[in-house]
């Protein structure tokens, strides 16, 4: 897996990439947009990790660029401004994700990782599985070891969310993001909240133990 | 409903000048037919005078020289030379006595009993004019005679009272028209005139509903006072525009320069403890340290949010809006959470409340609201969230039976950092509320509260049905948390 990385800033650079590294990407880092958008025109990359204040070239115009030459690859937009419209116009401007700085190394990883997964991963599966545990999407049925489990709304969604997951980091706000729609932390822990009310029904009366909690990163659900 | 509308009507500029010309029209044209009527009069009045007054002195001048005999051989030698009588002659003396009294031959009874009585005279000489019948009039004129006597002329005269008459009757006819035409051209005029008045209307009430700056009144060629206002209003939109786009630069300086650096911060301390033989000595500052860094970055991330809806610099997304579809989003976070706490959590909305409004922010605001009762409720407690609408207004209730705000706190809850608990860990509850009202304010709407301390409170939003104005922004906050096995509900709050 190969990722471009644009980011003026020399150390937050250098922090991203050796984390992508460790993560088991490799890297190529550049400083300004105009070499960033030579490099994604000439190699083929897997995804693109893109700030939107660059030299020479400002990171809209790389992503449009890159969207002209109908090049299809995932795009995590950076900035250091939250404003909606910043975050609508890299949307529009053919971006698959946004990042608003100061960030967490984890938050930025699991993002990757779910974008990489979406791209890879073309299919929709209508059952999810993991262990002994089954989703039928279509009937919206969860069963556990043979046994029908009532979800409500919410706690399906998360539970489809984790399972599209399966194996990757899912932040609490990929989390908010995804099962309410929400683009903001509210400062009660809702996220927590649902996790333990899923872990009750599907986890608590059986074994393995399907979702982990990561410190200070999110989510994981795993068979083990 | 009918009525408000006529009055307002009436109360244009349009109308009010356009009624104004109408007015003026049909006093100027009453005058000048007033003046063309009596010219008219005087002319037609002065020919017939002349002709009886011109005899009348003749007549005096042989009486008086050459005594009453002369006269009547004159008056017999001039009406046979013009072989029709045509002037009634009359002379008495200062008893009364008819002295003579010549009558023209196609004259009746009726044009003598017409003729003033001759004897008492007011002064030397006085010239009548009495209308005999519908064509004919009788042009008199008597005059006193040094020694006492009277003299008397009179002619008939073709009636000018039928011709008056048409005339008055023409005019009559021509005011309505003229008074309506004179409407119209100021109806007309005075909507050329207030063409850039309208514009101007337009531009601000765009400028009012859409928050945006862009937009500027058309200039016209004329060089009048309405196009110094409009060049003056145009200027001022500039500079605000210029004001504006400068907060917003500087507001994005100050998110980009602050940002920047906690990130550089937060990301050390993240590579740092990912290092795997680091001794767990280090491990807790840094986890803390970016516990820290996410405290830090919320705090000047709802700051600059504020700043930004409260200036107006953030662009509205609006959006036309069922309220209760909004509300219950916002309740749909917190849902499990009042659940899981024991909140007994009733929201009752009412369908169908529209507002055009930022759908994004206001759910922002009642999460914020939400998060507060939650918050402040304890377990067994009630939360009811209400939507009504009614007499133009959306309003949306938010009521707990938490712990409640202090008589003297409740008017300062709203303020930017305002805590009522000095003593409490949380940073800037104040902050979050302030949020809420520059969102709603944005929106066009109003905050209230009401409390009871140790009963609970009421929060209250009002939105104006429909209409709209203002700006701010969401934002993602990007800040991981720790999640532990049970819940419990945070303490760091905005």
């Amino acid at each position: 897996m190969r990722i471009l990385l644009l980011e003026d800033d020399s150390r937050i650079g250098s922090f991203i990439s050796e984390g992508l590294k460790q993560s088991g990407y490799a890297v190529d880092h550049r400083t300004d947009g105009e070499s960033g958008r030579e490099f994604a025109l000439l190699t083929p990359y897997d995804t693109a990790i893109i700030d939107l204040m660059l030299p020479k070239l400002d990171g809209l115009s790389v992503i449009r660029a890159l969207r002209g030459q109908k090049q299809t690859l995932p795009i995590l937009v950076l900035s250091a401004k939250t404003e909606v419209e910043d975050r609508v116009r890299g949307l529009e401007a053919g971006a698959d994700d946004y990042l608003t700085k100061p960030f967490a190394l984890s938050e930025l990883l699991a993002r990757v990782s779910a974008l990489i997964r979406r791209s890879t991963q073309p299919g929709e599966q209508s059952l999810l599985t993991a262990a002994d545990l089954t989703v039928d999407l279509l009937k919206r049925e969860v069963k556990r070891g043979g046994q029908k489990i009532e979800l409500q709304r919410r706690e399906f969604a998360l539970l489809e969310y984790l399972l599209r997951n399966r194996g990757r980091v899912v932040t609490k706000m990929m989390i908010l993001n995804h099962v309410w729609d929400y683009s903001f932390d509210p400062q009660t822990n809702v996220v927590d909240v649902l996790v333990y009310r899923l872990r009750q029904k599907i986890d608590k009366d059986f074994e393995p133990k399907l979702i982990q909690t990561l410190r200070r990163s999110g989510y994981v659900l795993d068979a083990g | 409903m009918f009525w408000t509308q006529v009055r307002h009507f009436t109360r244009t500029i349009g109308f009010r000048l356009s009624f104004c010309y109408g007015v003026l029209f049909a006093a100027g044209a009453l005058v000048l037919f007033g003046f063309i009527y009596v010219l008219l009069r005087s002319t037609l009045d002065r020919k017939d005078r002349e002709l009886v007054e011109v005899r009348l002195q003749i007549c005096a001048s042989i009486y008086q020289y050459q005594g009453i005999a002369s006269l009547r051989e004159w008056l017999t030698v001039a009406n046979e030379a013009r072989r029709q009588k045509t002037y009634f002659h009359r002379v008495t003396d200062a008893a009364g006595g008819s002295l003579l009294l010549v009558v023209p031959e196609h004259w009746d009874a009726t044009d003598l009993r017409l003729l003033p009585d001759p004897a008492p005279q007011r002064s030397d000489q006085v010239w009548e004019r009495v209308a005999r019948d519908e064509f004919l009039d009788i042009s008199v004129v008597t005059g006193r005679l040094p020694d006492g006597a009277t003299i008397q002329v009179a002619r008939r005269t073709s009636s000018h009272s039928a011709l008056l008459e048409r005339t008055r009757r023409i005019f009559a006819l021509v005011l309505a028209p003229t008074a309506l035409v004179g409407m119209a051209i100021g109806a007309f005029a005075t909507r050329r005139l207030t063409k850039p008045l309208r514009q101007l209307a337009d531009v601000v009430r765009e400028i009012i509903n859409t928050g945006r700056l862009e937009v500027r009144v058309p200039i016209r060629r004329a060089d009048d006072e309405l196009q110094d206002l409009i060049v003056l209003f145009n200027r001022m939109i500039e500079g605000n525009e210029g004001v504006l786009r400068m907060m917003k630069e500087t507001l994005d300086n100050v998110a980009h320069d602050v940002r920047t650096p906690l990130t550089r911060l937060r990301g050390i301390a993240e590579s740092t403890l990912r290092e795997k033989d680091l001794p767990e000595a280090c491990a807790q500052p840094l986890e803390e340290c970016i516990a820290e860094t996410d405290r830090i970055q919320q705090l000047i991330q709802t700051l600059l949010e504020v700043a930004r809806v409260e200036s107006g610099v953030a662009e509205p997304r609006l959006e036309r809006v069922d309220i209760a579809g909004v509300v219950e989003d916002a309740v749909g976070l917190y849902e499990h959470v009042a659940e899981e706490k024991g909140i007994d959590l009733r929201f009752a909305p009412q369908r169908d409340c529209h507002a055009t409004v930022d759908p994004v922010r206001l759910r922002r605001a009642f999460a914020n609201l939400l998060d507060n009762a939650v918050h402040y409720t304890p377990p067994g407690g009630a939360i009811q969230v209400n939507v009504e609408c009614g007499g133009g207004d959306v309003t949306v209730r938010i009521e707990d039976t938490g712990v409640g705000i202090s008589a003297e706190d409740l008017p300062r809850v709203w303020e930017r950092l305002y805590r009522a608990d000095k003593s409490r860990a949380d940073c800037g509850l104040g902050l979050g509320l302030s949020l809420v009202k520059a969102i709603v304010e944005a929106n066009g709407g109003r905050v209230s509260v009401q409390s009871t301390p140790g009963q609970g409170s009421e929060f209250m939003v009002t939105l104006p049905a429909e209409a709209a104005a203002g700006s701010f922004t969401a934002t993602p906050q990007m800040a991981g948390r720790r999640g532990d096995d049970a819940p419990h509900l945070q303490s760091v709050r905005l």
